[in-house]
């Protein structure tokens, strides 16, 4: 694990000193009416030497055999890639296709592409949920989604 | 306080409101049952949709969703060897093995009943503490806040699993992402960049679903749970005579320690579960035959996790402060229904105390209807596989978090806080400490701030009045004690190689 507290010890130490100058252009005030950077600071500056204390940590002494490989190995790019192009493809296609659009792509994604499952149950699905989704919370609960340029 | 049981009464049987009750417990069941969404994300996924819903229904509801997320969180531990949520986590051990041994019936009875008993006997404590607690906390000023919100952090880092230099750091970052947004103080906008949305902060809602919700999907999804069910009839469901004389005192002490450690700032159901097991372990005349299917080792853990769900609820509404991260949500929830959890709630909205109380005793009823009975109904959603469920769960999430302020950059802090939850996990960094410091940031600076003003920008204030000097003294208590640990090499603070 000392790889990776190398990592995000170096985030969490770019993290802190990033806002301890955002903090400080905020202006501290005094310590009887403390402005609005004081404390954002002093929780940063107590961040940002923790980090530094990790990283040193994470730097320290030999690492052995790297569980780098190891929690990589069992991770599966294809399936978090597809299911995060799908999310972030969602929130981008949601006003510019509308709500049952997005939502019948994202469930084809999702379930024919990371699920693995057979085309026609996967077109079932997808559209049951369209369906059932726009009951639920367009008809129902009177969420105000967009509707497309196509009004489908 | 009989008029003040009427009138909660009143409002826990209104139609409408026995309608959000069951709904409430039934989703609670279900998130319980199904393992990848715990009461968290589900609270935050419900939360936009219980806008239109009185504040009163709204609270009933994410209530029923906690506690009924401890009953279904049993099923999959005993049928599947896999928790449901980490509060029957410590289930799987005995709950399992009774399955096996062909003893599910009891075992799942055993569990309901023994969440029933508990949940009752915590809620007549939440009634009975609850009151004078809020009395006491009207006399509490900012340094007795602040004093308090440090410990409960602190604990709450020092009771996570791993590493609590890690946990730290987390609830550190927390902090650090509840300054988004305008100063309460100054109304300067903070760390905004020009966004107007983020003028409000950072939601808890997509901070929330995507810490806790996407987070263990994307887990899920690249490591596909191998789920083998219990494939016999469950018969028996009702324990026997004998069940009952071994498990009335573990019942009864997973009760007491559950609501005990419930009120702990930093403590919960998990803890409680945990740590009754681990006393009924010792207390047993049988302690090795513990983890081959002993009632006992159902019996408690479910007893204290149920009560514990139910005594979390005396500091938020007392105090206002939440105690652990479920109850940060359901503050959440308060707030943007216009209520402010403290000592004035009761006083203020008598109905919505009483009747979130009195709806608890209706709850009960209705998971004890809804997990005996209906025991087979779970089994089969059980059966639903995963690849179809995840794809469900997310676009909830994402309508969910849309739905809140109709805002697409909720949807992608919800992506964002889902895969530095991801990684958070993957690097073993706790999600818990973060969330609960995000929420509590706005007050504990806001306490810190009026603490310095009243004394003039001495730090002496948190040491010169007894309540805060106690809990500073427990603060640093618990540091100093890990730092020797760390020094003395038993219990290293920095994770361990």
């Amino acid at each position: 694990m000392k790889v990776f507290n190398v990592y995000a010890a170096l985030f969490l130490t770019a993290l802190s000193m990033g806002t301890c100058i955002l903090a400080y252009r905020l202006g501290f005030g005094s310590i009887h009416n403390p402005g609005s950077g004081l404390i954002p600071f002093g929780v940063a500056a107590i961040l940002g030497l923790m980090s530094i204390g990790l990283l040193l940590k994470g730097l320290s002494g030999s690492s052995g055999a790297s569980p780098r490989n190891k929690v990589f190995s069992e991770m599966d790019w294809r399936k978090l890639g597809l299911t995060l192009c799908g999310l972030v493809g969602y929130g981008g296609a949601f006003h510019f296709l509308g709500f049952r659009l997005s939502t019948f792509f994202l469930m084809l994604l999702l379930i024919g592409g990371v699920g693995r499952q057979k085309w026609w149950l996967t077109l079932t699905v997808s559209l049951f949920t369209v369906v059932c989704a726009y009951f639920i919370f367009v008809v129902w609960l009177r969420c105000p989604f967009p509707a497309g340029p196509l009004g489908i | 306080m009989l008029e003040y049981l009427i009138l909660g009464t009143q409002v826990a049987l209104q139609p409408v409101n026995l309608f959000y009750c069951f709904t409430g417990v039934f989703i609670g069941t279900l998130i319980g049952v199904l393992p990848g969404i715990g009461p968290v994300g589900a609270m935050s996924l419900l939360l936009p949709a219980t806008f239109s819903v009185s504040p009163v229904g709204a609270i009933i509801m994410m209530s029923g969703i906690f506690y009924g997320a401890q009953y279904g969180g049993s099923t999959t531990s005993i049928l599947v060897n896999i928790p449901g949520e980490a509060s029957s986590v410590i289930t799987c051990l005995d709950g399992y093995q009774m399955a096996r041994k062909g003893r599910a019936g009891p075992a799942l009875g055993m569990a309901a009943l023994g969440s029933f008993i508990a949940g009752t006997i915590s809620i007549v404590g939440l009634m009975f503490l609850a009151y004078p607690l809020a009395k006491a906390a009207l006399s509490f000023g900012p340094p007795e806040y602040f004093a308090l919100m440090c410990l409960g952090l602190i604990v709450l880092t020092f009771l996570t699993q791993g590493s609590m230099y890690k946990a730290l750091m987390m609830a550190l970052f927390g902090i650090l992402l509840g300054f988004v947004g305008l100063d309460m103080f100054t109304a300067t906008p903070r760390f905004t960049f020009g966004v107007t949305e983020l003028m409000d902060g950072i939601g808890i809602v997509p901070l929330m679903m995507g810490l806790f919700g996407v987070s263990e999907i994307l887990m899920n999804i690249e490591q596909p749970l191998k789920r083998k069910i219990y494939g016999a009839k469950i018969k028996g469901l009702l324990p026997d005579l004998k069940d009952w004389v071994v498990c009335k005192w573990a019942v009864l002490r997973g009760t007491v320690i559950g609501f005990f450690l419930g009120i702990l700032p930093g403590g919960g159901a998990v803890l409680a579960s945990f740590v009754s097991y681990a006393i009924e372990k010792r207390v047993s005349k049988y302690p090795e035959k513990f983890g081959t299917g002993v009632i006992e080792g159902v019996a408690a853990p479910e007893s204290a996790n149920n009560a514990a769900a139910q005594s979390s609820f005396i500091p938020l509404l007392s105090l206002g402060i939440p105690p652990n991260v479920v109850m940060a949500v359901l503050f959440g929830g308060l707030l943007i229904h216009g209520i402010q959890p403290g000592p004035l709630l009761i006083r203020n909205h008598p109905d919505i105390f009483w009747g979130v109380v009195m709806s608890m005793y209706v709850g009960n009823l209705m998971l004890l209807a809804l997990n005996l009975p209906l025991i087979g109904m779970w089994v089969k959603i059980l059966k639903v596989p995963y690849t179809i469920l995840f794809p469900l769960i997310l676009l909830f999430c994402l309508i969910g978090v849309y739905s809140v302020n109709n805002s697409v950059l909720d949807i992608y802090l919800m992506i964002l806080f889902g895969v530095i939850g991801y990684l958070m996990r993957k690097f073993d960094f706790e999600p818990a400490p973060l969330a609960l410091a995000y929420v509590l940031s706005p007050m504990m600076e806001t306490s810190l701030r009026q603490s310095l003003n009243i004394s003039g920008g001495s730090f002496f204030i948190f040491f010169s009045r007894p309540i805060s000097l106690v809990c500073m003294v427990f603060v640093m208590g618990l540091l100093a004690f890990q730092i020797y640990s760390y020094v003395r090499k038993k219990k290293p603070i920095l994770p361990a190689e």
